[in-house]
């Protein structure tokens, strides 16, 4: 191709821009897959079984997902940084028993109990971020280091024991019906409005973009991305304390064994099948919350085809490899087009 | 190592290789053959590094076929190509610092003399390893270095001759050299090329390429030039004047009598700097006016970077005081820089400067985030605009603002981010190497920008390691050796003698350095 051709050809385009044909735009866009997914296994599953688009069941899958998506938005936003946090899950765990604990055992009432186990998390999210930023710690360990305390602490309070007894606020927030509709997934639905808001119409959120896709040009041009990478994951932590909220609310009891126990690693693929990349700096809320629904479909699916529960995470992890694969070949075919 | 009797060491047909729109190689036909010192030159981006890509395996060729000593290599395979003889030595060393010398120079392959059993398959054989690293550092004449410590205590001299040696132990039919001496000092570099010569005389096949015409034309038996990734000219020796290299190499783009910067400069000072210290600068003394272009020459490793971002607070001083449009300034991060009034262009574009895998407009709108956002929210209509109007303003060539900026060619991402800082309106242009890897079009566009902005005021200072680009551009250059600025020369006092002169400073030999890096 000759440079005069190329030039007019660019000339062409920049005027016009909207020459690309919807079909091209929709395979430059990286939630597609995801998104109709989506879709396909919500309808298939829902003519296959009727119970499954049915109310109840519905209602069951919004309160999983508030607890996953509220995590992997955390998780994601980690990410996006260039980092990852290893830790959502067990903190959420772990916040579960201090809300069981202040309430119960140290008398507070609900709303003191929250506020101080929000407290807690946000101050462990901050820690992460100057361990990140400050001392320059790899994240994958940083995070580590809170996940096996966060598990301990969590066994250390409650010696095994589950906590009975807590407030009906808890129950109030955690099983609530706003039309129908379950409150957290309402939250959920809130704080992912919020989140894509950050990212797509803040300045703020396009330099979190900017510190994940390259730290280096960022601080040169100006980015003080060391505020942005620490507020991260303050987010992170407490959208974790956040989510025990409903957890505990959910449960009714502060549970002592296997909560939040692996989430992370939904989080981290939900993030990973929603197209945001794990070096950082490229990943949107659509595809995030895409990501959680489908696994969350997929999950209950097999419940209601009634497959064994042994086999739950085969499928998962299948469904996870093939996205990172049809992204990769999506990813390759648009970079060879160009 | 001269096995085969063919004497085509090498043979390339309709070789091309393209990224995107970009053709950056084209080759119809060459041949190298044994017993021949060959040398490439070309200008920044000329389409060297790919050649050399291509021969060995890391670059995959879009079209084309490539023998190796009549055996044919598959593309993109640098292991085979390891096999078939093509050893290359390149300028940033993929050595592995932890690991010591000599594991280093046996890297993925065994001691000639281990033996076959699965014994000496499985164990590391560290008493042949060792030895016959010592033997290959005797043999590329390096003595008095521990084969036991760790590469990257090493500097970079000594590192350099390291690379060779492992290029050398593979006993190579073809030799890239890829600026072997631009990091060594004149005796090291004196003895990398009886190196290539040496190699040359045994039967192999040498791939030379040079920065340093003076060396090229001491070494060389033939000498290619690349231009745009073309084989523009195939010189013996006898014709390879200095002057016809760089004939060659510039093409008709030597004309540029035109380029004078803006003359008005009677305004006052934007930038003093005093004492100026940090770690490899200064004490630094620097008057910059708004309005001026000043240059900073010098060579390799002497503090022009440096200066750069000490001045823009992305790398902390030490002492001295900055007065920055009558203030006193003391960044802290390039954060307070940029709010102050100040951009910097660095060096490595892709490192330093954009974020690859995103638009175009959110490269070029970096910078300015907050200034188009209404109280920290982006409005994605003004965002868009502003986008627009940068690119329009830079003649940034492109499909979309929103496709992918690594897409665009290496002179258009430089102007989208001469637009990012451009757009943030500063008074003083930091510009590291601004014309480093862009063909030569945009670089006279760029040129132009510079010119331009000076015209409305900004001070601009520019490091560049082209002294022709700084005696086209400046008002004034400022000479560095050894961290500290040693001369300043007006306009009127411009002339390459000068500026190299000055820039060797006390080091003997070194005037040699920068008359290949001025690429004269």
């Amino acid at each position: 191709m000759t440079t005069s051709t190329a030039a007019v050809k660019a000339r062409g385009d920049a005027e016009g821009g909207g020459r690309a044909t919807l079909a091209r735009r929709l395979l430059e866009t990286p939630e597609v897959g995801v998104v109709a997914a989506c879709v396909v296994v919500f309808v298939a599953l829902a003519l296959d079984k009727s119970t499954f688009a049915g109310a109840v069941n519905l209602q069951g899958m919004g309160f999983d997902l508030a607890q996953y998506g509220l995590i992997a938005i955390g998780e994601s936003l980690v990410i996006l940084t260039g980092g990852i946090d290893l830790s959502v899950g067990a903190l959420l765990g772990t916040s579960v028993i201090l809300m069981s604990w202040f309430n119960v055992r140290a008398g507070l009432p609900p709303v003191l109990a929250i506020v101080l186990t929000l407290a807690i998390t946000g101050a462990v999210g901050l820690i992460h971020g100057l361990a990140v930023t400050r001392l320059k710690m790899p994240p994958f360990v940083v995070t580590l280091v809170t996940y096996t305390v966060a598990q301990g602490v969590t066994l250390a309070i409650t010696s095994g024991t589950s906590i009975i007894g807590i407030g009906g606020t808890f129950s109030n927030l955690g099983q609530t019906y706003v039309a129908q509709v379950p409150l957290p997934l309402i939250v959920f639905a809130v704080v992912a409005a919020v989140a894509w808001f950050f990212l797509e119409r803040t300045y703020a959120g396009r330099q979190v973009y900017a510190v994940g896709g390259n730290p280096e040009a960022a601080r040169l041009a100006g980015i003080r991305g060391d505020r942005r990478v620490v507020s991260m994951y303050v987010t992170s932590s407490l959208l974790s304390g956040f989510a025990g909220i409903f957890v505990l609310g959910r449960m009714g009891v502060g549970s002592a064994s296997g909560v939040g126990v692996g989430w992370e690693l939904s989080a981290i693929a939900a993030a990973v099948i929603g197209g945001v990349s794990l070096v950082g700096g490229q990943g949107r809320i659509v595809g995030i919350v895409a990501g959680t629904i489908l696994l969350e479909l997929i999950n209950n699916g097999l419940t209601t085809l009634q497959i064994n529960s042994n086999y739950t995470n085969i499928v998962l992890g299948c469904v996870l490899g093939l996205a990172i694969t049809a992204d990769r070949l999506r990813a390759r075919s648009v970079a060879k087009r160009s | 190592m001269t096995d085969t009797p063919v004497e085509t060491a090498v043979r390339l047909r309709d070789v091309s290789k393209s990224y995107g729109l970009v053709k950056v190689l084209d080759i119809p036909c060459l041949d190298l053959v044994r017993g021949q010192i060959v040398a490439v030159v070309g200008e920044n981006g000329a389409g060297k590094s790919t050649l050399m890509g291509v021969l060995s395996g890391t670059v995959t060729p879009t079209t084309g076929s490539i023998e190796i000593a009549g055996r044919p290599l598959q593309p993109g395979r640098p292991d085979q190509s390891r096999d078939l003889g093509v050893a290359l030595v390149a300028q940033e060393f993929p050595l592995v610092g932890r690991l010591s010398v000599a594991e280093n120079l046996l890297l993925g392959r065994r001691p000639a003399d281990a033996g076959g059993g699965l014994f000496a398959r499985l164990i590391f054989d560290r008493r042949g390893t060792r030895a016959e690293a010592r033997a290959l550092l005797a043999e590329v004449g390096v003595t008095g270095v521990d084969v036991d410590r760790p590469v990257e205590r090493f500097p970079v001299p000594v590192r350099q001759m390291i690379e060779i040696a492992k290029a050398w132990g593979h006993h190579p039919v073809v030799l890239i050299l890829d600026e072997p001496t631009s990091s060594l000092g004149p005796v090291e570099a004196e003895r990398v090329l009886d190196l290539a010569r040496a190699h040359a005389r045994a039967g192999g096949a040498v791939l030379f390429i040079g920065h340093r015409l003076d060396e090229v034309r001491a070494v060389a038996d033939r000498v290619l030039v690349l231009r745009t990734g073309k084989l523009v000219a195939d010189l013996t020796p006898a014709e390879a004047s200095e002057q016809r290299m760089i004939r060659e190499m510039v093409g008709s783009e030597l004309a540029r009598a035109d380029l004078t910067p803006p003359s008005s400069v009677e305004r006052a000072t934007a930038l003093s700097v005093r004492d100026l210290t940090a770690d490899g600068l200064g004490p630094v003394d620097l008057d910059v006016k708004a309005g001026e272009i000043v240059g900073v020459a010098g060579l390799m490793g002497s503090g022009r970077s440096r200066l750069l971002h000490t001045i823009m607070g992305a790398q902390p001083r030490t002492g001295g005081t900055v007065t920055f449009e009558g203030r006193d300034f003391r960044p802290r991060h390039p954060g307070d820089a940029v709010e102050a009034g100040i951009g910097l262009v660095p060096e490595d574009r892709k490192v330093q400067s954009l974020l690859p895998a995103h638009s175009v407009r959110w490269n070029v709108t970096l910078a300015t985030l907050r200034g188009i956002s209404r109280r920290g929210v982006l409005r994605p209509r003004a965002d868009k605009e502003h986008a627009a109007r940068i690119v329009k303003d830079l003649g940034v060539r492109l499909h979309s603002q929103e496709q992918p900026v690594s897409d665009l060619s290496g002179g258009n991402q430089q102007k989208a981010v001469f637009g990012r800082w451009l757009a943030a309106e500063p008074k003083l242009l930091l510009l590291d190497e601004p014309t480093r890897g862009v063909d030569v079009g945009a670089k006279a566009e760029i040129y132009h920008l510079i010119d331009s902005a000076a015209e409305r005021g900004l001070a601009v200072l520019v490091a560049s390691s082209e002294l022709e680009e700084l005696m086209w551009i400046c008002h004034r250059i400022v000479v560095m050796s050894h961290g500290r600025p040693v001369a300043d020369i007006p306009r009127d006092g411009f002339g390459k003698e000068v500026i190299m002169t000055a820039a060797a400073g006390t080091q003997a030999g070194a005037a040699a350095e920068l008359k290949g890096k001025a690429r004269a």
